[in-house]
Order: C-alpha cells, then sequence, then structure tokens
C-alpha cells in the first residue's frame, strides 16, 4: 500500500500532522504502538478515579477574545468544538522548604505586576519592562514562523530590535540586564520545571513566550482530560478517512539513496510512502529504526550533540476527602527547596530529589471525581540518567513505593496537610513507564535540554536545514519547537506544512 | 508606549550574536562526534524485562487440588525467568481448543519469590469452555503464551492497612493464596487473615499448604467456612457482618475475591458496617457466564479495512462472539476494567458497563466489548 505520508506515533505532534495533511486531501497512514491516541496526552481509570496522565495546564490556548495559537490550530482543523477546556485564573503558587517562603500569582499583566510589587516593593518597573519585552517577543516569533525561515533583517531590525538584543540570551542574563530586584527573578523563575531547564540555560524568549501566554491567555486544562483532546484530533483524521493502525510498531523506516521510501511495522507489512513523520526521538529513528549505514554522518553528528532532558516521576493519588476538608485551595503547587532554578536543577540529579509540582485537578475541575474526593498529582523531575542507574528488576517496585511515599511526605509537609491517610487510589509512573509506553529513550520525557544551541530559536532558525534524509520530518518533544502540549501540537502543524511544501515541490516536477 | 530596552550589559555586538546563533549551532553539530547512533538505554530494557508484550510458555506440571480444580505449573521455554509480579496479578492465557483461540485471564497463585516458574490455580466451572479444558483435557509439555503479569489487586503499604482481612469465595483463593505464599516467603511485609469460604470440605484449595504456613508464619492465618455442608469443626454458612465485625473495624485493608454474587453479598456488609472505600479492595474475578443463545442478532465488525458480518447473542458480550468467530480483537482483563477491548460502537444498541471507559471515550461511543451485549444488530470497529 502506498500512502502519501506516514507518521509514526499518535502522540499530540504526530496527531496533528496527520490531521493537517489528511485534511489537505493527502492520503495518511497513522501508526501507533498502544491501543489509544495521545501517547501521554492520554487518561486512565483507577478505582472510582480517572486519572489525567500528563496535561498540567496548556499555554497558548485562550479564550474567544484572546485566543491563542492553539485554540487558532484547532479551529483550522475543525476540532474546536468537539473540546471542552476551562480557563484558569491563577499562574502559580511556589513554596520553598527550605526558605519557607510562598508566593501566589494571580493572571492578568496588572494583577501579576501589582502583586508581585506587594511581594518585592520596586519591582514594578522593571515587570513593566519584562512584558513590554514578551509581548515583542511574542510579535517577533509569530514574525518568524510566517517567513518560513527567510525573515526580513531589515524587518527585524525595525520591527523587532529588542527582540533581537535579547534573542540569544538567556532568561537570568536579560532579567539581570532588566535590573529586576533578585526575588522577583527568583519568583518570576517559578516555571522553569515546565521547560525542564534553569534560568542560566533556557532561552529568554522560549520562558517568555510561555509565562507570557499563562499570564495574558490564562492556563487551560482539558474537562474531560487531555485524552479529549486526543481523540478529538483522532476522530477528525478517522473521519477523513485517515487510515490508522493501533498496536502496530514500527521496525524500520526505509531509507534509498538518502530519501525515506517507507517502512516495516513488526509484522512484517511493507507501507511505502516518500514522507514519514516521526513523533518519536531521533536516537530511536537514527539508532534503530534506519540501518547505521544510510544515516548521515550530520544526523549522527546532531544526534550525538544533543543531551537528553528531564525524566520525570509521577504520582497519582485518588483521595477520599474533597479539597476543602485536605484543606487545598489551589489547583498547582510549586515545591522547592529554594528558588534558585540552577541550584535546584542540580539537586535534581540525584533520585532523593523531591522538589515536585503537585496538582489538585478538582480546584480547576470540581466535577473530576466522585463528590467528596480529590484528585491530585505529583510529578518530579530528574536531570540525569540516575532512575536508570538504580532501578533493578529486583528493587522496582520497591524503588517506586519508596520515591512515591518520599514525594507524597514534601507535599504534606509544604502544605500542612495530611494526605496518606486519605489515599484510596495511588498509582506510579516511572521513566520506565514512559520507556514502556513512548519508546523515548532513557524514558525521558521532555526530549531533549533547552541549553545553548539547542534552545528554540537555534532549533528553529536551523529546522529546514536539518533534513538530513529527505522526506523524514519530527515532530513532538524531540522535535524544532521542544516539549510541552502547545509547542507539541505547533510542531505536528509545522512539520505537515513542510511535507505538504515538498509533496507539491514533487509534483511540479 | 514601547520601552526602549536600554541594557547595560548586554553589549552592542549581541545583535550580531541572534544571527550567529543557527552558526553556533551548525558548528556544534560539526564538532560533535561521527560514531554510530547507540539506542541502548538500561532503563528501556528493563521496561521489555518487567512488561513482555507476551511470553511462550511449556506447562511443566499439573497438580491435582480437589476433584475439579487443578494447578498448571508453566516455564518461560527461552528459559528465561518470569517478570517480577506482585502477589494478587493475573496474566492472560491464550488457550487454543479444537483450532480456536481463546483468551482467558487467571490469578497467579505460585509465590512471587520464585520467577522460573509460575502457577495459575484453575476450577472447571459448568460449561466453561476453556477451565474444562485446562482441567480436563490439557497436558504436561503443551506450549501455550501468556501476557503479563497485569492486575492492581496487590497490597500497597502508602494506601492499605498493614493488616488485610481477605475474603474469599471458592477459587477465588488464587490470588490471596500467591499473597499467603509471598509473606511466608517474605516478599509482602503485611499481616494477613483469610476468611476463606467454600462450599464443602472436600472442596477448600491449598488446605495442607496454607494451615503449614499458617503454623510457621505469624503474620498468616485462615479461617474456613463451609457452606454447603454441615460441620462441627468449621463455621459453617456465608461469610457474615459479625464474623467481619470480629476482626477491629478500622483496623482493616478487605481485600475480597469470588463470584460476583459474594461481592454483592459483601458490598451490602461493608455498606451496614460503614467501611470507606479506601479500605475495600475487589478483584476482578469473575464467573464464566454462558448464554443461552436467546435473541440472535449480526454482529458487523470493522477491522482491517474489512467488514465482516458474525453471529451474536443477547446473553454474550460481544467480545464473545469475536472469539467464536476467531476475529482476533485485543483483550485482558476480560471484566471491563482495563479497557484494552476498547472498540467503537458504529450502529446499534447494546447493553453496557461505563464504569471505566474514560469519559471522552463515552462521549464518542466507546465501549469496552467484554462487558458489551447486543440489543439489537450492532456494528463495532475494533482498535488495531
Amino acid at each position: 500500500m502506498e500512502y502519501d505520508a506516514i507518521v509514526i506515533g499518535a502522540g499530540n505532534g504526530g496527531l496533528v500532522s496527520a490531521l493537517t495533511l489528511q485534511k489537505q486531501g493527502k492520503n495518511v497512514l497513522l501508526l501507533e504502538s498502544n491501543n489509544v491516541p495521545g501517547g501521554v496526552a492520554t487518561s486512565f481509570y483507577r478505582g472510582r478515579f480517572e486519572f489525567e496522565a500528563s496535561l498540567h495546564e496548556m499555554c497558548q490556548f485562550g479564550g474567544d477574545t484572546r485566543s491563542g495559537d492553539v485554540r487558532e490550530l484547532f479551529k483550522r482543523l475543525g476540532i474546536l468544538d468537539k473540546v471542552e477546556v476551562k480557563e484558569l485564573d491563577e499562574t502559580f503558587h511556589v513554596i520553598t522548604l527550605d526558605t519557607n517562603e510562598e508566593y501566589e500569582m494571580p493572571v492578568g499583566i496588572d494583577n501579576f505586576i501589582k502583586k508581585m510589587e506587594e511581594y518585592v516593593p520596586n519591582s514594578t518597573k522593571s515587570m513593566e519592562d519584562f512584558f513590554e519585552l514578551c509581548d515583542e517577543c511574542k510579535r517577533a516569533m509569530n514574525y518568524l514562523n510566517e517567513s518560513k525561515g527567510n525573515p526580513d533583517k531589515e524587518v527585524l531590525k525595525t520591527s523587532y530590535p529588542n527582540f533581537m538584543v535579547v534573542a540569544s540570551h538567556s532568561l537570568q542574563t536579560v532579567l539581570e540586564a532588566l535590573k529586576m530586584p533578585k526575588k522577583a527573578q527568583a519568583i518570576l523563575t517559578t516555571y522553569w520545571v515546565y521547560l525542564g531547564s534553569p534560568a542560566p540555560y533556557i532561552s529568554f524568549v522560549h520562558y517568555a513566550i510561555m509565562l507570557y501566554s499563562y499570564v495574558v491567555n490564562k492556563p487551560v486544562i482539558s474537562l474531560n482530560r487531555s485524552h479529549e483532546l486526543s481523540l478529538a484530533l483522532f476522530e477528525e483524521f478517522t473521519r477523513l478517512n485517515g487510515t490508522s493502525k493501533f498496536l502496530t510498531e514500527v521496525k524500520e523506516i526505509i531509507v534509498d539513496k538518502g530519501a525515506v521510501k517507507g517502512v516495516v511495522t513488526s509484522d512484517n507489512h511493507i507501507y511505502k510512502s516518500n514522507i514519514v513523520i516521526a513523533n518519536v526521538s531521533p536516537n530511536l529513528v537514527y539508532g534503530r529504526l534506519i540501518p547505521q549505514a544510510k544515516v548521515p554522518k550530520k544526523a549522527r553528528q546532531l544526534t550525538n550533540a544533543r543531551i537528553l532532558g528531564a525524566r520525570g516521576v509521577c504520582v497519582y493519588l485518588g483521595l477520599n476527602k474533597s479539597p476543602e476538608e485536605l484543606g487545598l485551595k489551589n489547583y498547582s503547587y510549586f515545591i522547592y527547596h529554594t528558588l534558585d532554578s540552577k541550584k535546584e536543577f542540580e539537586r535534581m540529579t540525584h533520585l532523593k530529589s523531591d522538589n515536585l509540582v503537585g496538582v489538585v485537578l478538582n480546584n480547576a475541575n470540581p466535577n473530576c471525581s466522585p463528590k467528596g474526593t480529590t484528585i491530585l498529582y505529583l510529578t518530579s523531575l530528574y536531570f540525569s540518567k540516575v532512575f536508570s542507574d538504580i532501578a533493578t528488576k529486583d528493587n522496582y517496585f520497591e524503588l517506586k513505593e519508596a520515591i512515591a511515599e518520599n514525594l507524597i511526605a514534601t507535599f504534606e509537609q509544604a502544605t500542612k496537610t495530611n494526605i496518606f491517610e486519605a489515599i484510596e487510589e495511588i498509582e506510579v509512573a516511572t521513566p520506565l513507564t514512559f520507556a514502556r509506553y513512548t519508546n523515548h529513550p532513557d524514558g525521558v520525557i521532555y526530549g531533549y535540554l533547552a541549553k545553548k544551541s539547542d534552545n528554540l530559536l537555534p532549533r528553529i532558525m536551523n529546522m529546514f536545514n536539518e533534513n538530513y534524509i529527505k522526506g523524514l520530518y519530527f515532530v513532538g518533544g524531540f522535535g524544532p519547537r521542544l516539549s510541552g502540549y502547545s509547542s507539541t501540537y505547533l510542531s505536528g502543524e509545522m512539520a505537515a506544512l513542510q511535507a505538504l511544501k515538498e509533496m507539491g515541490d514533487e509534483s511540479e516536477n | 508606549m514601547k520601552v526602549k530596552i536600554k541594557i547595560s550589559n548586554i553589549k552592542a555586538i549581541d545583535m550580531l550574536k541572534f544571527k550567529k546563533l543557527g552558526e553556533e549551532r551548525e558548528k556544534a553539530i560539526e564538532t560533535s562526534y561521527t560514531d554510530k547512533v547507540v539506542y541502548s538505554y538500561p532503563i528501556n530494557e528493563l521496561a521489555k524485562v518487567l512488561h513482555p508484550k507476551s511470553m511462550k510458555v511449556m506447562v511443566t506440571n499439573i497438580i491435582k487440588e480437589t476433584n475439579d480444580t487443578k494447578t498448571i505449573v508453566f516455564k518461560r521455554l527461552n528459559n528465561e525467568p518470569f517478570p517480577p509480579f506482585r502477589a494478587g496479578q493475573y496474566v492472560v492465557l491464550d488457550a487454543k481448543i479444537k483450532g480456536v483461540s481463546y483468551k482467558r485471564s487467571y490469578s497467579i497463585s505460585s509465590s512471587p519469590k520464585n520467577l522460573d516458574q509460575i502457577s495459575i490455580t484453575v476450577r472447571a466451572v459448568r460449561d466453561g469452555i476453556v477451565s474444562n479444558y485446562l482441567v480436563k483435557e490439557l497436558t504436561l509439555n503443551t506450549d501455550m503464551v501468556l501476557e503479563g503479569p497485569f492486575g492492581t489487586f496487590t497490597y500497597n503499604s502508602l494506601r492499605d492497612k498493614k493488616q488485610i482481612l481477605a475474603l474469599v469465595g471458592g477459587s477465588g483463593i488464587t490470588p490471596i493464596m500467591s499473597l499467603a505464599r509471598a509473606i511466608y516467603d517474605k516478599v509482602e511485609n503485611c499481616d494477613l487473615t483469610i476468611l476463606y469460604g467454600e462450599k464443602t470440605y472436600a472442596d477448600i484449595l491449598f488446605k495442607d499448604e496454607l494451615d503449614k504456613i499458617c503454623r510457621e508464619c505469624e503474620n498468616v492465618r485462615v479461617k474456613y467456612i463451609l457452606s454447603d455442608e454441615k460441620s462441627s469443626i468449621y463455621d459453617t454458612g456465608y461469610i457474615s457482618k459479625e464474623q467481619i465485625s470480629e476482626y477491629e473495624l478500622g483496623s482493616y485493608s478487605y481485600f475480597v475475591c469470588g463470584p460476583v454474587h459474594f461481592y454483592h453479598h459483601l458490598d451490602k456488609i461493608f455498606q451496614e458496617l460503614d467501611i470507606p472505600n479506601k479500605y475495600i479492595r475487589h478483584d476482578i474475578y469473575k464467573e464464566c457466564e454462558v448464554g443461552l443463545h436467546h435473541n440472535k442478532y449480526t454482529l458487523t465488525v470493522l477491522t482491517d479495512n474489512k467488514e465482516i458480518d458474525i453471529p451474536c447473542y443477547e446473553d454474550e458480550p460481544i467480545l464473545k462472539a469475536l472469539e467464536n468467530a476467531s476475529i482476533k480483537a485485543p483483550s485482558k482483563c476480560l471484566v471491563g476494567v482495563c479497557g484494552f477491548c476498547r472498540s467503537k460502537l458504529i450502529k446499534g444498541k447494546v447493553k453496557t458497563d461505563y464504569t471505566y471507559v474514560r469519559g471522552s471515550d463515552i462521549n464518542n461511543d466507546y465501549l469496552h466489548p467484554c462487558v458489551s451485549y447486543p440489543l439489537s444488530d450492532v456494528t463495532i470497529k475494533l482498535c488495531k
């Protein structure tokens, strides 16, 4: 069977690529190794709780009046009315364990600046500058996207001068340059774990766009869990006669004379296509799916140059008390030992790290579980292969339980609540779980570490030069827009548009 | 009002730096090493060891437990140990009987300590195709396929009370037997009291070993209760509220395993005793249901780009109709919990159990065929 395009993996990026192409009248084959679409954008049941597997909150969504990029994408794809979302009225609540600090930040630029002034007197000026700069960065990025790799230097210089100045710098450098008081910098940086890279590493532009979207567009959750988002994309793809195969693994990508020609699945079927969009890691593609002799030197060098990003443990808790009974008021709790992101990043290379983000789903979605109960999930990241180093088949169950116990105890201590006595259901996902379901190297969940030349801008600026094999594209967290729901969705459309262009070029020849 | 950002410690050349971002990345790539990309990660390998897709096994021993019950012992054909499991988990067995492939889930009855072999214990039920085959016809050295281990009917020290009161009906003893053996072998660290209801003395499974474990291990106790036989030594009748109340309320987690009517009986008692959900764990045990084949309908199955019409019956799960017609469909637990058989209802009416179906799946007409019964001609699409 010959297809216009084959998509490997029905994660966020793969689903959007598949639907975008199918919607353009292309004949797409979508292959997925699990039995549901979405990858980790899904949900699962334990007892009377339907747990969200991965979504904390989406950025770049917004509502009618502040429609964000992802919402616009969903509109283009015809699925906006198929998903029920809710905007949140808080950004983050951060608690420090070592210094006993606690900050709660609202949505809306004015509110945010005002609240920051309360916490850090004389921060207003730098905060105003910061949000102005965010706005310019956001517009500049839109311009870069529209220019499809060929921005006009004059336009950049005249319309986005400040963007040009900060574009190559880290979050920390720019906040310093804005003369933002240290404490305000520290509070502002709270979201760093969402991008899996601390303030000295993460690109200012990348962080600024995310924070700006949360503050302006508001954070958004999917009321029927992220599974509904994945399913909406998949159902629309199917309605347009897209072909999908579940429980089907790809064992080889066929490459001939530097171009993809199709794939071989584990049941030894051959599917032909000149376009393959990989919603899996380049490590898997260049390390296993394509015979080494056919992997170009540059592709090997690029893959070898990159650093794997965050691994994670997620503890899913179904509690038999309501959030009020437990004393949990907020939706998200960022719990760190200190607000120094670099220091905490180092701490999180060790397994005993108990920095975590806790989400109380009911506080955004009151009907997500039966009356008088709470869904709480705690996520902790690791920035090293420490879990792999320690886990064995003999200690795995114990290790999982010990880590979960440690995280729950930390959450209790930070929020002054009693969680253990209310646990009715508990499930723990580890790097092994993510490796099992996604096949990502070492079970990473955030793709590659966003650092130096592997930050957002260099990735986007070079993405057109890095198609080392003709017809092969990468989407998802390992792709050019890095990880996170909004980024992976948008990466899917970007690749599909590139592929469309390639197909168009071919028909012209 | 546009801000003009004057940044003293970012130098003027930084404008140029923007243009250099791409070049720097190029350079980083060019100076990186050219060795082949190695896709080898211990945790990905461990994931495969712990969660194999399926295992080829051989029957190495068949032990007669009672007149109608046998323990079947397996070893892997590749001589690898079985993946570590928690007492209470189950495996899915693929039995080929007269050319038809039947998948059934059985709790592992052996101890998690010994992974060179594992065993299941099967009681032949009236009209049960697979259980009768396993008990009466299966022979040594037969090759079979197992999937798993799966399941969450396991002790969790963060959630459960350290004292477990297991309430067992008949062959529901199998996962609890695994737990008793695990405690005896010091693999699990909890305290287990078993109230084990059987029809008659002669039906009691594992009695000698259970008694031995109780004698030698202070953390395991068992009390036999016979429902269909008068006895001067053992309690008789059904497990009662009074018997459960003998164990201090609020100090135990209750692990329940037995036939469906047994669950209903106990659920009523738990309600009367006001025991919170948190302390009640149910295994996904279910009796083999055999339909009387009343009300026959046509089931149209969309799979692999084909449309196949097969018969189905109002009193048999749709998954069973697929099985009878030898249509390969994903399945694991068979009781609506795991969601592996998740399929889309395209047309027709069904009676189904949505308890463990994701909310958005329900909104999009998905169901679990293992617990769905046709009420008209039905069309479903398999997810594979």
